[in-house]
């Protein structure tokens, strides 16, 4: 029975799935031919992926909403990645800091276009930029809550510091992970194992 | 002063008078990617003709702003730069650098809106906020070298790479207060932000294990 009603819905949410990659991938080479993503008709764009006009309304309303899809896609895989990290205990080590940070970057450029059409979309369209600070919102709740257990400091101190180590996460891989080889991912995931563990580590004033 | 010399003066008093436009445009809710150079313009008290004269379009005109507001934020980063080379910012001295670039960010608010919203379409300005980021990072990576010559730095960041997250660290949130505005929120993160910064940084290290009763809590498995 339960097949019978999850079936095509199933089918459904896995073909609205490999719709949304290949048209990430399609805005991704349009942008590095110099056709900015913000500047594309929905035509240019299916395109450019090789699906139909038709496939790309059966599944997504506009523009717009193809890319709230994305960013749904986009919290989704980067919460869990995160795990690796937020779930360590609090007596974790630095080692295992680096570890997790390697982690999360390796899922961060599987996902690196996807992330960048939404926060350049954030800009200019609020239906989108309303999406992508609910986004942050739930990425500062969760590294808070990692904060406050590591640290033992209060609810306010928790947010503010997993205020500053969000955004500098959310800048600092667009800049430096997106486009690193194997061996500077290495050392980035060291670089912010070392400064976000020491944050929660180091004693103040020392 | 040449013709030249005084033109550009006048094309940056333009630049400007057209700044304080798109802020009263903004103020009423109009984003500047949907106004119209006319309207522009003429918000700003000149006419559509006078607009082409100093500038092709609103990209070039947005371009201008953000070569000020990079010049004012690299002045400040450079009197610090200056004032700490010979030993690591205290928590007071980074507390003083994140308020004197939150109150440059503050100042260029509509500038910041306007870099965010022109960027996806614009390559050039995209070259030039990462030139200036660049600049960023290199007066942050030159203070880590001499910091760690020094002694006040630990070791093992790589000012190279440290550079890069300490520059996304410190613009990023500070890009996200200034335009928030609440004032007292934002005075209790930049203390935090600042004691965040010299932690990560300083010398004196706790060891990699916090502390044993963490650490045995941890071998029993209680997480």
């Amino acid at each position: 029975v339960t097949e019978l009603v999850d079936g095509p819905t199933e089918r459904a949410s896995l073909e609205r799935a490999r719709l949304r990659a290949l048209l990430v991938d399609a805005a991704g080479h349009s942008e590095a031919d110099g056709r900015p993503f913000a500047d594309l008709s929905v035509g240019a764009l299916v395109a450019t992926a090789g699906i139909s006009r038709s496939s790309f309304y059966k599944y997504f309303h506009d523009k717009q909403g193809f890319l709230l899809a994305v960013a749904d896609d986009v919290e989704e895989q980067f919460l869990a990645a995160a795990r690796a990290w937020l779930d360590l205990p609090a007596a974790a080590t630095r080692e295992e800091y680096a570890e997790a940070f390697g982690a999360i970057f390796a899922a961060y450029r599987q996902r690196a276009t996807a992330i960048r059409l939404v926060t350049d979309a954030a800009a200019y369209d609020d239906a989108v930029a309303e999406r992508f600070g609910r986004m942050m919102d739930r990425f500062v709740d969760a590294i808070a809550h990692h904060v406050a257990v590591a640290t033992h400091a209060s609810e306010e101190l928790s947010r503010d510091l997993a205020t500053w180590i969000t955004w500098m996460l959310e800048l600092g891989q667009a800049h430096l992970i997106a486009d690193a080889a194997p061996d500077e991912q290495a050392v980035h995931a060291e670089t912010v194992a070392t400064l976000t563990w020491k944050m929660l580590h180091q004693e103040p004033g020392a | 002063v040449t013709l030249s010399e005084s033109r550009t003066a006048r094309r940056l008093a333009h630049a400007e008078r057209l700044r304080r436009g798109a802020a009263d445009l903004a103020a009423s809710g109009e984003r500047l990617h949907h106004v119209s150079v006319e309207r522009l313009a003429t918000a700003s008290g000149m006419s559509r003709a006078t607009f082409y004269i100093y500038f092709d379009d609103k990209a070039e005109l947005v371009r201008v702003w953000a070569t000020t507001l990079a010049d004012d934020l690299l002045g400040v980063l450079e009197r610090f730069a200056t004032s700490h080379a010979a030993d690591a910012a205290s928590h007071a001295a980074w507390q003083q650098l994140l308020a004197d670039l939150h109150a440059v960010l503050v100042a260029h608010a509509t500038t910041v809106a306007a870099v965010r919203e022109i960027e996806p379409r614009d390559t050039q300005l995209r070259r030039l906020v990462a030139t200036a980021e660049a600049r960023v990072r290199e007066h942050l990576r030159v203070l880590l070298l001499a910091w760690q010559a020094t002694g006040d730095v630990d070791d093992r960041l790589r000012p190279e790479a440290a550079s890069g997250w300490l520059s996304a660290l410190i613009l990023r949130t500070l890009e996200r207060t200034a335009a928030d505005g609440d004032e007292r929120a934002t005075e209790r993160l930049l203390a935090v932000g600042a004691q965040a910064l010299a932690a990560a940084l300083s010398r004196s290290v706790v060891d990699d294990v916090r502390r044993p009763d963490d650490a045995g809590r941890r071998a029993s498995g209680d997480q």
